[in-house]
């Protein structure tokens, strides 16, 4: 069962030992404890709450991101299979210079999370294992859940446009080529 | 590649793409598969093609136009993610919805679980060879599509909850009509023990494939059926009960192989006990308002909500964050079927390619739910 | 009598044939060509049309097991539906891949589909010496079983030469199924052959004469022969549960993944027929061949042929039950059942049936 002594006593301890990286920690309501801390702390907290923490929080089932346009944020949500309770880690950063280390190497699930996270928000994680695209094809250009991304007007998902002159050919003004291959 | 020369032989590992369009891939996925003879050596998914912008839709749609996306990325269970992203509203409007609706709603979501795992039941019968399951398992689904349709007028897509509570009561005649279901379905579910998961084969192919142990799951977020086959009772509605689900006994089926047999009974015996919790919802159903006061414009406070609920899938997490205005800011969606695939390259390697499939089977990914 | 009614239709057409070459002066080597390429008209013709009753009682038969009707639009209960099916695969596009070995892939369902008719050629379908059937080998048995190895050949080709790597897989497993497979249904063999003393099949249904009792399937020391040879024949006929070499949900479809048009139908078409001429020796084997159940009886009036048929049917509607019901085995434990459990089982029955020959208690023997 939640018990929110457990948590305060979590938010103290994070509170001495990240004193200037931790924004804020507290329980907004029963059994979530909500933590925000600066990019460059985000793998000493997580380890803390995953194995030193009382009772610890050890698996993280989902991360993402969110672009707040003056920073970028990105939340890992951590839980506990005994009872379900959760931890919300966030962690800012500039929009510039996106960069965060991994927690791929403390979580497996973190691995396509972030890979998700880099693409649709231009993130950069550091020392991630596979750093590739995901979801989207591999030459897309632009980070689209970004709040600034616009999206083009045609989009090619093949490496090269069924016609010559595609906006001709969609405004019904050229013939379809008939190709040999 | 790897070679090795048997007497004076050269033998060279073959890769082959396991979709985007493989009879077995449950939707549009695919996997670049590493063989070595029938062996499997290696496993490299390729997913995204069917994502969909759920998240970034979001964004340009007021809370209340939002419902009717939710049924389309995990198809299989519209009534479960329209109840994940309406409590998430409510959550951030503090709306408290009616008893009655919160038990409305915990019985749609709970026969929308028995469908959706009737549809694993029958496709996973398909991947082991067994064709006739798949239909038995398709004509049990047709009656419970029967009951969404006289509630909700959709079979697949419902659009039915609405923020603070529903589109409509219930017709007259719905008791009588899931008693019918709730009275018959327990044989048929006998007789489909008995064609396949009692069948020698079956048991032969499922045994020991595609091992997955309790702390792997866990830390690659395996949730739902596939993570109670690995002997963690991991359920969110015991564990953080939402909707109605304090209201009704029912227990956590868990077998603690880890194998495909094991989820494969785990979702079983998850049918019998949705059974249990709507025999126990009808018989408790109150009277009352369906409707909870809402505003007429949804404009929650500037702040953010994370809400969770246990799909047929796993957990289906819902990330919402409001800035005061009428449309969302942000909207996320955690996918259950995205990080239970995310571990099948460890459940693969070494096995043989049937082994393969029966595996992915087993994890019940649901295509437009892995992509979103 | 009415049970050589076969018999007698090609008689007198043999006799008006040769009747009608002596009145032009035709040569009479020239007159057994021409009965001979009637007779294969003939197997063709009955090869053909059985494979259409195949596969509409496939349809059929799964459509019950399913809890549907199976086709039932196009003509009474669906009769026609099959036809126009056949039709229909005539007038499809054939397409080659690109990088497919274009003679390969054109032999390989040819020669699959031609073999799996040849074996037809040495069926007696009823009772009488030569005009029952179309030749009359001393090894016929031999001669089917080679003939359904050899159509491994065509798999093995048309697998290879379509350039792709599902087609390539379900070749191989094909060609490791089928050999370790045809040992157990060898072994089968070898015990009616012993039984019967003789390689040919008109022999191995005369041995089983007389009597309903006589039938090999009520002579208890040839049980486990038969045992052997259900699951081998279903194995070699590569169904469900065997069917690994197609096993659609792993391999697409196996060997004929890259076929289309007719050239798919040749693979079907030799499919059935196999699974056909697979049921008729099991009949021959174990049910008497064109024996009516009780000879001497009203039961004689019924031509031989048509009670080798109604057997057949009825193996092959049990193999069909069968299909419908079971998941598929994996490759590896197809093996390990093969060699670990088949062929022990075909020398015990080798070692029981032999005994059996040996005390006299068929009456037969070598």
């Amino acid at each position: 069962m939640s018990d929110s002594r457990n948590n305060l006593g979590i938010a103290t301890e994070l509170r001495r030992r990240f004193g200037e990286g931790l924004l804020r920690a507290e329980e907004d309501e029963p059994g979530t404890l909500h933590v925000e801390v600066d990019a460059g702390v985000i793998v000493e907290v997580c380890r803390f709450l995953s194995e030193q923490a009382q009772p610890p929080y050890p698996y993280l089932s989902d991360a993402f991101g969110a672009d707040y346009e003056d920073h970028l944020q990105v939340v890992y949500h951590l839980f506990r299979p005994e009872t379900g309770e959760g931890a919300l880690v966030r962690a800012n950063m500039a929009r510039d210079e996106a960069v965060l280390p991994t927690l791929a190497g403390l979580y497996n699930t973190a691995n396509w999370a972030e890979r998700e996270i880099a693409e649709m928000f231009g993130v950069t994680f550091d020392g991630h294992p596979d750093p590739r695209k995901l979801l989207l094809p591999d030459d897309w250009v632009g980070y689209p859940l970004r709040k600034d991304y616009n999206l083009p007007d045609h989009v090619y998902l093949r490496p090269e446009p069924l016609h010559e002159d595609p906006q001709a050919f969609l405004a019904g003004e050229a013939e379809p080529e008939v190709t040999d291959e | 590649m790897s070679e090795t020369t048997v007497a004076g032989l050269t033998t060279e590992e073959m890769i082959v793409n396991v979709g985007p369009q493989h009879p077995s891939t449950h939707g549009v996925l695919r996997f670049v598969v590493t063989l070595d003879g029938e062996r499997v050596n290696e496993c490299v998914s390729h997913i995204g093609y069917l994502h969909s912008s759920l998240e970034k839709i979001a964004e340009t749609l007021r809370y209340e136009q939002y419902i009717t996306n939710t049924d389309r990325f995990d198809y299989l269970n519209g009534l479960g993610n329209e109840l994940c992203y309406v409590q998430a509203v409510e959550k951030l409007l503090g709306i408290e919805p009616p008893l009655r609706t919160r038990f409305i709603r915990t019985v749609m979501a709970e026969l929308k679980r028995i469908s959706s795992h009737l549809v694993y039941l029958g496709c996973y019968g398909n991947d082991i060879g067994a064709v006739t399951i798949f239909l038995h398992a398709f004509r049990e689904r047709e009656l419970l599509m029967d009951i969404f349709e006289a509630v909700t007028g959709g079979r697949l897509l419902y659009n039915y909850l609405r923020i603070g509570g529903l589109r409509n009561d219930l017709p007259t005649g719905f008791g009588d009509q899931v008693h019918r279901f709730l009275d018959h379905f327990p044989r048929r579910l006998t007789e489909m023990t008995d064609l396949l998961t009692e069948n020698r084969i079956f048991i032969g192919r499922t045994r020991g494939v595609g091992m997955l142990t309790a702390e792997q799951a866990l830390s690659y977020g395996v949730t739902g059926p596939s993570l109670r086959g690995c002997g963690v009772p991991y359920d969110l509605r015991k564990l953080r009960p939402y909707a109605a689900y304090d209201q009704v006994e029912f227990d956590i089926p868990t077998f603690p192989e880890g194998d495909c047999l094991s989820r494969h009974l785990v979702r079983m015996e998850e049918m019998r006990q949705s059974l249990r919790i709507v025999r126990q919802l009808l018989d408790k159903m109150p009277d009352g308002e369906i409707q909870a006061e809402v505003p007429r414009r949804l404009r929650p406070e500037a702040g953010e909500v994370y809400e969770r609920v246990e799909s047929p899938r796993g957990e289906l997490g819902c990330y919402l964050v409001s800035d005061g205005s009428d449309k969302p800011y942000r909207m996320h969606w955690r996918g259950p079927s995205f990080y239970n695939l995310q571990v099948l390259p460890e459940m693969v390697r070494g096995g043989l390619v049937a082994d393969f499939i029966a595996t992915l089977g087993s994890l019940d990914p649901v295509a437009p739910d892995i992509d979103r | 009598m009415a049970n050589t009614v076969v018999k007698t239709i090609l008689d007198v057409i043999r006799v008006w044939a040769e009747n009608l070459a002596r009145h032009w002066g035709i040569p009479p080597v020239f007159v057994s060509i021409l009965a001979w390429i009637a007779a294969f008209v003939f197997v063709i013709v009955l090869v053909l049309l059985m494979v259409l009753l195949a596969v509409y009682l496939e349809r059929k038969v799964s459509g019950y097991i399913q809890s549907r009707l199976g086709p039932m639009r196009v003509g009474p209960i669906g009769l026609f539906q099959t036809p126009m099916d056949a039709l229909k695969i005539l007038t499809k596009e054939d397409i080659v891949p690109r990088d497919a070995d274009k003679i390969m892939h054109t032999i390989g369902p040819v020669f699959f589909f031609v073999v799996a008719v040849a074996g037809y050629v040495v069926i007696p379908w009823d009772r009488g010496a030569i005009a029952a059937r179309v030749v009359d080998l001393n090894i016929g048995v031999l001669l089917v079983m080679a003939l359904s190895s050899l159509g491994l050949l065509g798999i093995m080709v048309g697998g290879w030469g379509s350039n792709n790597k599902w087609s390539l897989l379900g070749a191989m497993r094909a060609v490791a199924q089928m050999i370790s497979y045809e040992v157990a249904l060898l072994l089968a063999i070898v015990c009616v052959v012993m039984q019967a003393g003789s390689l040919s099949l008109a022999a191995i249904t005369a041995d089983q004469g007389g009597s309903l009792l006589q039938w090999n399937i009520l002579r208890w020391w040839m049980w486990p022969a038969l045992l052997l040879y259900v699951i081998a024949s279903a194995a070699e006929s590569k169904r469900i549960p065997f069917d690994i070499p197609e096993a659609e949900s792993e391999l697409v479809s196996g060997y004929h993944t890259e076929y289309s048009g007719m050239k798919f139908g040749f693979f079907f078409l030799g499919e059935y027929a196999h699974l056909f001429v697979i049921a008729l020796i099991g009949t021959i084997l174990f049910l008497g061949g064109w024996q009516s159940p009780l000879p001497g009886s009203i039961a004689d009036f019924v031509p031989g042929f048509i009670w080798l048929m109604a057997k057949a049917l009825a193996i092959i509607i049990i193999t069909m039950w069968v299909r419908w019901t079971l998941p598929r085995l994996r490759v590896d434990q197809l093996m390990q059942f093969a060699w670990k459990g088949l062929v022990p089982l075909g020398f015990v029955a080798i070692l029981v049936t032999g005994l059996a020959v040996a005390l006299g208690l068929g009456g037969g023997g070598i």
